[in-house]
């Protein structure tokens, strides 16, 4: 049973929803009370005034990797799990999120709420805002009872808590009735006796005014605790067995404004709301609950996630980037047009230079199939999931093999909840996939976690898991959609596999059809482009959900890591003999172009200072041309630090290379090439500069590729004539 | 799968920063996401460049990510809960230090909704350089709309001191950087403007100072280029220093046939002779002429040529116009981007007139011109349907060309380069 208890602030909802949770407990009932107030009090009473980590706090402190449930639920009286979501001062930053921020936490720590009997959320209803009605979705709360007391702003806040359950409830109806938390016998009761009949609610229980509330607050605990024979005690425990005996729940009415202000209140002026003071708490330490996650869900995370570096990209951009390269599928992004067209942007600049330098024309990367829905300032405000619908329908018409939807950072801000317009294109639709993807723009991580959510949420939700292995099937996995030279590798590896009768099954998840990802298992193995950390997780990732094997070299660059590649491949499939014979051919034809510039380039010295941390695809070439490595210099990457290599101690190697050192080292070295991914401006003395991309061509002549521009670099002027035009 | 997958344009946003970007001492602080940053950071220098180099090292420090320009408070979903306050008050010092005449705060989609009090760390920050917050650009509005509403806050911020200037002088406006080439057309209508004794004052907002901004007010008059981007900004112009604006009736200044009746219409206004701007423009159809009888006795093009047209109304007009009676290209496909009435109308009816009217928001694909004109996107998303035909990107996104000699599509040298790449195009199709 999961109750929703909403209430205007201060009006006593806290105490009301501590005191049922302290009674439902006595009666045998595990319980969880998660407080949905930036005031983060709602548990103290039954912590006996301690002070707990909020789940806000907890997400800032502690690193995503570390993270754990028990580090945001404690042990209260008679073992009810408390939670606090937290939530910043009064006029900065938006409470709404944060609440869910931490559902989106405990979701993703794996919080199993089946393990309790009943689950109660206490939550602010001043605003009913997409974030603090997250209990109201379905599934969070399945009951909601509304607090209020005799004052106007208390009935005024019941009125719009009804507005936003009216909005959010479906077919079957949630209200259980009002709790009136009484100011006094004195009080006139005829407005919420009005307020009752008008909206045709139940005050299903009158919490009477007393002292003994007071008394328990100053000793830090329940009523039900603290004074358990009181007839204020019995009031809770009578609330309890009629909040599990009830079976019957009303629609939501509510009342214009002025019809509540003239009808209920005729003219009545309403007192100031009396405010709950807040206490100081002392310091002791909590226990905490641990053992109450599924373990089901392991989580997948962007580095930027797991360490909470700052976000490079956003989650959405990453996610679209990812979706559009299942050609046959549309992909609906819910947000402002802004955020579709800078993400747009880089998906098609991307098509552009493929098809500006290599005269490849790549469909999904020059015109992406995405639909906008266009948010607007009406949206934002009362909630987009009316525009949602209907753009979910517009790309429904266009009959896509599958429909992935996508929000921004607008749309998880207001909190708008996108299942409900993906249930009903479901429903309407039942052959059609309709994938969500988790983004929300950049709230759920960064590109990469974007990029890592389409595959795992989106494509892997295509792939039919009966389907059998074929033979000398693979599948090519963890290719970069931004490299300009994806094409161009692909091509490179398809070619080298063909030679050994592989055939390349999908592309996980690049350039390929919703057919080819339902028969993604066909592939017996799964070859990496790239076995960075984004490779790393996509082959744990399909080990994990499908058993499906990945090799554990990455495309290869270069003669040796080729041989190796060639070596693992024909291993797997029995075809060694195929294989060795492949390498020598190429062995023949590499050693010829070797021989070709080997003159030109022997003894020259080769300075490297690069953003790549696989340097040994050009350290091989330039070795195996008779040149001297001076020194290797790895500047500072986030994504992946990983520095190898095959040849340790032939060169000066230095990670976390800081660039203010590059004058000394120039100056000591000498070197006559340097190299590095992009030309420095300005250099200490004349050196003959090269550039090599980040992400290398990939193949047997990878590094070798650069002998004969060296050759020719070593020929050239030292110094051109341009750079002097410079102002 | 039946979808016709179009291009998706900016919108107010990205329209805010392209107008702060385009006044080359003034920069763009953005409180939002690096995920809104780095398009903008990337897009706003490769239009108009400030920096010397390119290697990201250079700009490594905290919330430039790599970028010279568009440093950003890098919003993650913890400060969308508690507000940007700390990330603020720390990179507006670091901005602050770069030497910028002005600094301006625009909030991201997603920022804009949790109201941080912008004015309020402006205040407290007590900066030494001018600071302005802009909170909201707007949900999905125009891109005209957010370059023109952040126009009108740097001019309210710099409060120009009304003033007059013994000789002609105007305002450029509706000019962003966002405007393919935007720099050669600047020349291209300063040179004809210069001709015929016109002083080109500040232009709104494209390559220009925050010096020349506060010395708007001793223009005689605006002088309208793009109308969509304009039109905001000549009312608030008007009420604000009782600047009037002239919107010449034939659009851009694009084909000899607009261009000549814009500097016509300039130079009345001013009571000056157009002669030396048309004799620029007599130059210009001398060369055209020859290169087209030439082209055109070996080949009867372009004449009879098709051609689809995807822009703002301002230049689809002229454009249309000039295709159809100076070079006999017959449209068989026109849609506007951004549009004003004034130039829709005209150009429907010019159309019904022509008996093209079916072209208006025909099908691209389906009508099969031998010419586009329209952006790089429009462009590729024809390529993709398989038959040929020349594309001239007039607007952005524009094909990944090197343009090294300064490039325009406005006045007598931009209309030439039309020409050029429109018989070379229909050449290579032949
Ligand atoms: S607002 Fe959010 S979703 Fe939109 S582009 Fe910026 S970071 Fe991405």
């Amino acid at each position: 049973m999961k109750i929703a208890i909403y209430g205007k602030g201060g009006i006593g909802k806290s105490t009301i929803s501590a005191n049922l949770a302290a009674a439902l407990s006595l009666s045998g009932k595990r319980v969880l009370q998660i407080g949905c107030d930036p005031k983060h009090d709602s548990t103290r009473l039954l912590l006996g005034g301690r002070k707990i980590t909020t789940a806000l706090d907890y997400m800032k402190e502690v690193p995503v990797a570390r993270q754990r449930l028990d580090g945001v639920l404690h042990q209260g009286f008679n073992n009810i799990v408390c939670a606090e979501a937290g939530g910043p001062e009064p006029g900065v930053g938006c409470a709404g999120r944060g609440i869910l921020s931490t559902f989106a936490l405990f979701e993703r720590l794996g919080l199993d709420m089946e393990r309790f009997d009943v689950i109660i959320y206490d939550v602010l209803g001043d605003v009913v805002c997409g974030g603090f009605a997250v209990p109201l979705r379905k599934g969070f709360a399945d009951r909601v009872y509304v607090v209020t007391s005799e004052e106007f702003m208390s009935i005024y806040a019941a009125n719009n808590i009804l507005k936003g359950v009216k909005n959010y409830d479906g077919e079957e109806h949630r209200l259980a009735g009002l709790v009136l938390n009484s100011r006094g016998d004195s009080e006139d009761r005829t407005p919420v006796e009005r307020f009752a009949e008008k909206v045709a609610l139940p005050v299903v229980r009158t919490v009477p005014r007393s002292d003994r509330f007071r008394q328990a607050e100053i000793m830090e605990k329940t009523v039900v605790e603290a004074f358990p024979d009181s007839p204020e005690a019995r009031v809770f425990h009578g609330f309890a067995r009629s909040v599990m005996e009830n079976t019957t729940f009303y629609p939501a009415f509510s009342l214009d404004e002025d019809f509540l202000e003239q009808t209920i209140f005729m003219g009545r002026e309403p007192d100031p709301a009396i405010e709950i003071p807040a206490r100081e708490a002392p310091e002791t330490p909590v226990e905490t609950v641990a053992d109450l996650a599924t373990g089901a869900t392991p989580v997948f995370l962007s580095k930027s996630m797991m360490t909470r570096e700052p976000l490079h990209g956003c989650a959405f951009a990453g996610a679209l980037a990812t979706t559009t390269q299942v050609v046959d599928a549309i992909t609906v992004a819910h947000g402002p047009r802004s955020c579709t067209h800078i993400a747009f942007q880089a998906i098609f600049s991307a098509g552009l230079r493929l098809h500006t330098q290599k005269q490849m024309l790549v469909p999904n990367q020059l015109a992406p199939a995405v639909i906008s829905s266009d948010m607007d300032e009406n949206t934002v405000i009362y909630g987009g999931n009316d525009t949602l619908a209907r753009t979910l329908e517009t790309a429904v018409e266009k009959k896509p093999g599958a429909l992935f939807l996508l929000t921004t950072c607008p749309a998880g801000v207001i909190g708008d909840d996108p299942d409900a317009a993906v249930r009903e294109i479901r429903a309407r639709y039942p052959d059609l996939p309709v994938i969500p993807i988790t983004t929300d723009g950049n709230l759920r991580g960064d590109y990469m976690q974007g990029v890592l959510n389409a595959s795992m949420e989106g494509a892997a939700a295509l792939m039919d898991p009966t389907v059998q292995a074929r033979p000398d099937r693979v599948n090519v996995i963890a290719e970069k959609n931004i490299a300009y030279n994806a094409e161009d590798n692909f091509n490179t590896i398809t070619d080298i596999l063909g030679q050994m009768d592989i055939r390349i099954n999908c592309r996980f998840v690049r350039n390929t059809r919703v057919k080819d990802l339902k028969a993604f298992l066909r592939g017996g193995l799964n070859l990496p482009a790239y076995t960075d950390y984004f490779g790393r997780i996509m082959a744990d990732f399909l080990k994990e959900r499908f058993d499906s094997p990945t090799a554990s070299l990455p495309f290869p660059v270069g003669f040796t890591e080729s041989k190796l590649w060639i070596r693992e491949i024909a291993a797997f499939f029995n075809k060694e003999e195929k294989g060795e014979a492949i390498i020598e051919i190429f062995q023949a034809r590499y050693e010829t172009l070797i021989a070709t510039h080997r003159n030109a380039l022997k003894d020259k010295r080769l300075m490297i200072i690069t953003y790549v941390h696989n340097v040994d695809w050009i350290v091989e070439a330039a070795f195996d041309l008779g040149m001297v490595v001076s020194k290797v210099c790895i500047l500072n990457y986030s994504q992946d630090n990983r520095f190898t290599t095959r040849y340790p101690g032939r060169f000066q190697v230095e990670t976390d290379y800081p660039p203010h050192q590059r004058d000394t080292d120039l100056k000591r070295l000498r070197p006559d090439i340097l190299v590095g991914n992009y030309t420095p401006k300005t250099l200490p003395f004349p050196v003959h500069v090269d550039t090599i991309p980040m992400c290398p061509d990939v193949g047997f002549y990878g590094g070798i590729a650069f002998a004969r521009r060296w050759a020719s670099l070593v020929k050239s002027p030292v110094n051109e004539g341009w750079k002097n035009d410079g102002i | 799968m039946e979808f016709d997958c179009q291009p998706i344009p900016p919108d107010s946003f990205t329209g805010a920063i392209m107008a702060v970007e385009g006044i080359t001492d003034a920069a763009v602080l953005l409180n939002g996401p690096t995920g809104c940053k780095f398009y903008h950071g990337s897009i706003s220098e490769s239009l108009l460049s400030r920096a010397a180099y390119l290697d990201p090292l250079y700009y490594s420090e905290e919330f430039y990510f790599g970028q010279p320009r568009v440093p950003a408070t890098y919003l993650d979903d913890y400060d969308y809960v508690f507000g940007a306050t700390q990330k603020l008050e720390k990179i507006l010092p670091v901005v602050a230090e770069k030497g910028h005449s002005l600094i301006v705060i625009v909030n991201s989609p997603g920022a804009a909704l949790i109201g941080d009090d912008l004015e309020r760390f402006i205040k407290n920050a007590c900066l030494p350089v001018p600071c302005l917050a802009i909170e909201n650009t707007g949900f999905s509005d125009a891109f005209a709309t957010g370059f023109q509403d952040a126009v009108i806050q740097v001019i309210k911020q710099v409060d120009p001191t009304p003033g007059t200037s013994p000789t002609p002088r105007v305002n450029l406006m509706g000019l962003s950087i966002f405007h393919h080439h935007w720099q050669g057309n600047l020349n291209e209508l300063t040179l004809l403007l210069n001709a015929c004794g016109i002083e080109v004052n500040t232009v709104l907002c494209a390559g220009t100072t925050m010096a020349r901004m506060e010395n708007l007010a001793t223009a005689g008059c605006n002088l309208v280029i793009h109308q969509e981007y304009a039109d905001k900004l000549a009312l608030f112009l008007k009420e604000r220093f009782h600047l009037p604006t002239l919107v010449p009736s034939v659009g851009a200044p694009m084909g000899f046939e607009a261009t000549e009746a814009w500097i016509t219409e300039v130079c009345e206004n001013f009571d000056l002779d157009p002669a030396p701007g048309m004799a620029i423009i007599k130059k210009a159809r001398n060369r055209s002429h020859e290169v087209l009888n030439r082209f055109n006795s070996l080949t009867g093009l372009p004449k009879g040529a098709t051609f689809a047209l995807v822009a703002d109304a301002s230049i689809a007009l002229p454009l249309v116009t000039w295709l159809y009676t100076y070079l006999g290209m017959v449209p068989v496909a026109v849609k506007f981007v951004e549009t004003v009435d004034c130039f829709a109308d005209a150009l429907t009816a010019f159309l019904h007139r022509i008996d093209c009217a079916d072209a208006l928001n025909a099908d691209i694909v389906a009508a099969t011109p031998d010419i586009v004109l329209g952006s790089q996107a429009d462009i590729s998303r024809q390529r993709l349907a398989g038959y040929p035909f020349a594309g001239i990107d007039i607007s952005l996104p524009a094909a990944s060309h090197i343009h090294v000699v300064e490039k325009s599509f406005m006045g007598a040298q931009g209309t030439l380069y039309l020409i050029e790449k429109i018989i070379n195009g229909l050449f290579r199709k032949m």
